[in-house]
């Protein structure tokens, strides 16, 4: 039941289709009937820890919030859980409207990996762009992404 | 009748209203109607339902029944209409397949690929043009900017609030959700604040149908966005040669903008206007109703102004200024169980897709404190999400921030006028008062 990862096409679509899947059928079983669709899918994926992974968001103001992150949930979820300011993630995290834009540190760009074609694309209208940045619902934890760090910024357009 | 600008481009509607059937008048009778027709049958695409604010119980049937509709529609032919949240968001993020091309019809159920191609804009264009093109007027709305123009903007607000009537009735849209609008607009432009409204006129009529009481006929279109196109290209040609901090400036001198053909300009200009405009405007006039339909609501946010971000976003989900999105199929593709064919618009209805209960929980109430308030679709998916997304939330958040400091109440004392479009859902009028303090 775990979102899978938008990074192609077919893998977005995926994304989306699933999206209402989650919000109907996990709505009533999780007790969270007053709560959105995205927020009820973050409970069910918690239930299913196995390993863990640290991530500090650095806020624009200079704020670190560290996080633990289950394997194979994004960053973007890490944020949107713990409510740390700066990452919107209006879409639910289908790579579909570049809120949740975060510059990676760099010493953790190599370990992160590159951008897909289809990240790109939806990233390049995100306000000051740059080098090191990705949209954090691309970037999944796993082993070599424990201590992750990166940097929200000002604001998500 | 030489050829001009405006000629050439035409109205986006070339039939009349009186073309289209009657519809309901009240949402029981449209329910009724909705549910009596063979599934077929059901055509959305009247204007006259959504300016008696009936099309709910339509979308509604077609949600559950038939979420991906063909109907052949005498007006524009075959169009399908998608009305789910996710269909509508996995559409709007697949750009490839379904294109926005001005010359195969743009962005709108009305233009076609042949006789009714609509002006080009960066909104009806696909990748890679469209991107640079986007990217060249983007810094306007960007964090930097907003930032310089939110106080400017909340001063007019606050001057606009402070000069309104108190005790009697008058129209919210014209005092308010036009003014400040059009003040902002004209700013975006460095157009002349004292002609702001010209801008507001030719937003209105940019997207009008004939018949529907903005314009009477093809030919008043013409002429009145002739004037527009006039008035833009000197204004061209003024910052071509002394540039300043505003959209024409930046389209006269991006590497990207810089030589484009004034046909392409002029589109771009109504891009600017509609979608600079019109939305804000109507969600403006949208907010006062809605907390008005909602005392609870309203009394809540008297409690808590800290709501007012997220009633802004409930708003936006609830008007769904921009009723719908179009594209263009560019081959076959399997969707939703059926086959759209190369070269078939395909309508993907916001309206539609705010009211989808499998997304979005009790969705036909207005409730100002949602847990996601931003997860709505009234501002589209994809690349050609809206651009000035922050300039609407702001400015709604700042006049709302400046009426809570004064006004614990804005009565609505009549039934808004609704405009005739299936593209625009907004309001000629809104009839208010703001009661004297005791």
């Amino acid at each position: 039941m775990r979102l899978k990862s938008a990074s192609g096409p077919e893998e977005r679509q995926a994304c989306i289709a699933q999206l209402s899947d989650n919000a109907t059928e996990l709505t009533p079983s999780v007790g969270l009937s007053s709560r959105g669709a995205f927020v009820t899918f973050i409970a069910v994926s918690k239930e299913r820890i196995d390993r863990m992974g640290r991530v500090t968001y650095i806020t624009h103001d200079g704020n670190r919030h560290t996080v633990e992150l289950d394997d194979g949930s994004t960053v973007m979820q890490g944020a949107i859980n713990n409510e740390i300011p700066g990452i919107d993630g209006d879409c639910g995290g289908c790579l579909a409207c570049g809120t949740c834009h975060v510059h990676v540190d760099p010493q953790w760009r190599a370990a992160v990996g590159p951008i897909s074609p289809e990240e790109a694309d939806m990233l390049q209208f995100s306000a000051e762009v740059a080098e090191d940045s990705r949209l954090s619902c691309q970037i999944r934890m796993r082993k070599e992404l424990d201590g992750l760090i990166v940097h929200l910024p000002e604001a998500q357009h | 009748m030489t050829e001009t600008l405006a000629s050439k481009a035409g109205p986006p509607v070339s039939y009349n209203l009186s073309q289209f059937p009657e519809a309901p008048r009240t949402i029981e009778e449209a329910r009724a109607d909705a549910y009596s027709k063979r599934i077929e049958d059901i055509d959305v695409a009247n204007p006259k339902l959504f300016h008696n604010d009936v099309i709910g119980p339509y979308f509604e049937r077609l949600r559950n029944e038939d979420p991906v509709h063909r109907f052949d529609s005498p007006m524009y032919g075959t169009y399908w209409s998608i009305t789910r949240y996710s269909d509508i968001m996995a559409v709007d993020t697949n750009h490839k397949q379904f294109s926005s091309e001005a010359s195969l019809g743009g962005i709108t159920l009305f233009g076609n690929g042949q006789d009714r191609a609509p002006l080009p804009m960066f909104i009806a264009m696909d990748p890679p043009k469209h991107d640079v093109q986007r990217k060249t007027v983007q810094p306007i709305v960007a964090p930097g900017n907003l930032k310089i123009l939110e106080p400017l903007i909340r001063t007019r607000a606050a001057a606009i609030l402070d000069s309104l009537p108190i005790g009697v009735e008058f129209d919210w849209v014209d005092k308010v959700s036009m003014e400040l609008t059009a003040m902002t607009l004209a700013t975006l432009f460095e157009f002349p604040q004292e002609h702001r409204r010209k801008l507001t006129r030719w937003s209105d009529v940019a997207t009008a149908v004939p018949g529907g009481g903005v314009i009477d006929t093809p030919e008043q279109w013409v002429e009145e966005m002739g004037e527009c196109f006039t008035t833009f290209q000197a204004l061209w040609h003024e910052r071509a040669r002394e540039p300043g901090n505003d959209l024409v400036s930046m389209l006269a001198h991006g590497p990207e903008t810089r030589n484009m053909p004034p046909f392409e300009f002029q589109g771009n200009v109504i891009l600017l206007i509609v979608g600079g405009n019109d939305t804000t405007r109507n969600t403006i006039t949208g907010s006062v109703l809605a907390l008005n339909q909602n005392p609870d609501q309203y009394a809540k946010l008297r409690e808590r102004p800290d709501l007012i971000p997220s009633m802004v976003s409930e708003t936006i989900r609830w008007q769904t200024p921009l009723a719908h999105m179009r594209r263009t199929a560019v081959e076959d593709v399997e969707f939703g169980g059926k086959t759209i064919r190369k070269g078939d618009k395909v309508i993907m209805w916001y309206i539609s897709g705010n009211r989808d209960a499998s997304m979005i929980e009790h969705p036909e109430s207005y409730l100002i404190d949602r847990a996601r308030p931003r997860q709505h679709i009234s501002f589209g998916y994809g690349i050609h999400r809206c651009v000035g997304n922050r300039l609407a939330e702001l400015q709604l958040q700042i006049i709302w921030e400046e009426i809570m400091k004064r006004f614990p109440v804005i009565e609505v004392t009549g039934e808004p006028e609704r405009v005739y479009s299936t593209f625009v859902r907004g309001y000629r009028t809104l009839p208010v008062r703001i009661p004297k303090k005791h």
